[in-house]
């Protein structure tokens, strides 16, 4: 009967101990535990297609201009595993691809008295942080926050810093996630007036149109959906990436060089 | 008046109406366009992944859109005079009434 006892007690601190371990061994393991190393940057989300597109929209009293940009492209830096880490990431449309509809119209909105493309050939919105994560909804396979993107805004060759509201979503790759694009999606959508003014825009030769026929401000509507795959080398936990920090023999290795999370630098 | 230019001026009336008509029907635009880019709003696709997400605050969407489409505007917007943006309500009417007019002056002064 003792060693009956005893053997149960032996038994049942093996079962525990092995649970325990085996519980920290997949953490470890697990690429989207937060607290795994090389998931502390987050996901790379790679943006780039005809699927995103940025917009404006000038209200005047005599006109109403609408024009896009299909060429939008850039990345986000974002940890769906722990998103209240925030993000980063920069977004991209050159100023070349804004169409408007009426070509006349598109080429004085290239010419150096309004966009200057051949001077500025890029309209830049460089992401520095997410903040103010709030939770919108979270269902399986999916995530919505809404967030408050602090970044930079370039345009006309000038840059202002900008806090503005968005909207984003995680996709975990699905079958009907894979029809949009390969691996798991990040999607996001950002509205934000921009002054003409503070980014000198346009020259003050057709300074008398803004008011009348452009407004004063612009509304500029972003769209955009990243995927972790497009650009697989970005990702550093993706097993197909020759410097995967999570897998191989350098498993977890913290001083892979090629390691992003790489705590020892170089 | 004449005959003659009777029937110039009738021809540059239903050319008129015909113009205007054509307007209206294309959407009644100032300008010219041969690609369209506006805002619309649709119904969210139930098979969009994004469709009970949270992502979209309804179940309607507004989007940007380009489409290829013909509008017949009131002024041309060319950027050469071959242009095909050319072609108006004004770039139509005027030279016709302009010729028509001179005709008639023309003929009268034969008389």
């Amino acid at each position: 009967m003792r060693h009956l006892r005893t053997l149960a007690t032996a038994l049942a601190l093996a079962l525990v101990s092995t649970m325990a371990l085996s519980s920290l061994a997949s953490a470890k393991g697990n690429p989207c535990n937060p607290c795994n190393p090389c998931m502390m940057k987050g996901h790379k989300f790679v943006i780039s297609g005809a699927k995103n597109s940025a917009s404006f929209t000038s209200d005047a009293p005599l006109e109403r201009i609408v024009g896009v940009s299909t060429e939008l492209s850039g990345y986000i830096m974002f940890n769906p595993c722990n998103p209240k880490a925030g993000g980063s990431g920069k977004l991209m449309i050159p100023v070349a691809s804004l169409k408007t509809g009426i070509p006349m119209r598109d080429k004085h909105l290239k010419s150096a008295e309004w966009l200057d493309a051949k001077n500025h050939p890029n309209i830049v919105f460089e992401i520095k942080k997410l903040k103010n994560m709030k939770e919108v909804s979270k269902k399986k396979g999916s995530m919505t926050f809404e967030a408050t993107v602090v970044g930079s805004f370039s345009l006309h060759g000038k840059t202002k810093s900008m806090e503005i509201p968005g909207r984003f979503t995680f996709l975990k790759e699905s079958g009907m996630t894979k029809m949009q694009a390969p691996g798991n999606l990040l999607v996001g959508r950002v509205n934000f007036d921009v002054a003409l003014k503070d980014f000198s825009v346009p020259s003050e030769k057709f300074g008398k149109i803004i008011g009348a026929k452009v407004g004063e401000s612009v509304t500029i509507a972003v769209s955009f959906f990243g995927s972790d795959k497009s650009g697989g080398g970005g990702n550093p936990c993706n097993p197909c990436n020759p410097c995967n920090p999570c897998g191989g023999k350098k498993a977890m290795n913290p001083c892979n060089p090629c390691n992003p999370c790489n705590p020892c630098g170089g | 008046m004449t005959k003659l230019p009777k029937i110039v001026f009738a021809i540059a009336t239903i050319l008129t109406i015909a113009t205007l008509i054509t307007w209206q029907a294309t959407g009644g635009d100032s300008y010219t366009k041969f690609q369209v880019v506006e805002q619309v709003e649709r119904k969210l696709d139930p098979d969009d992944p994004l469709a009970g997400t949270g992502f979209y605050e309804d179940d309607k969407v507004t989007e940007t859109i380009k489409r290829d489409e013909f509008r017949l505007g009131l002024i041309p917007t060319p950027n050469g005079l071959l242009d095909k943006n050319a072609i108006s309500v004004a770039t139509i009417v005027v030279p016709v009434w302009v010729f028509a007019i001179v005709f008639w002056w023309f003929m009268r002064r034969r008389e």
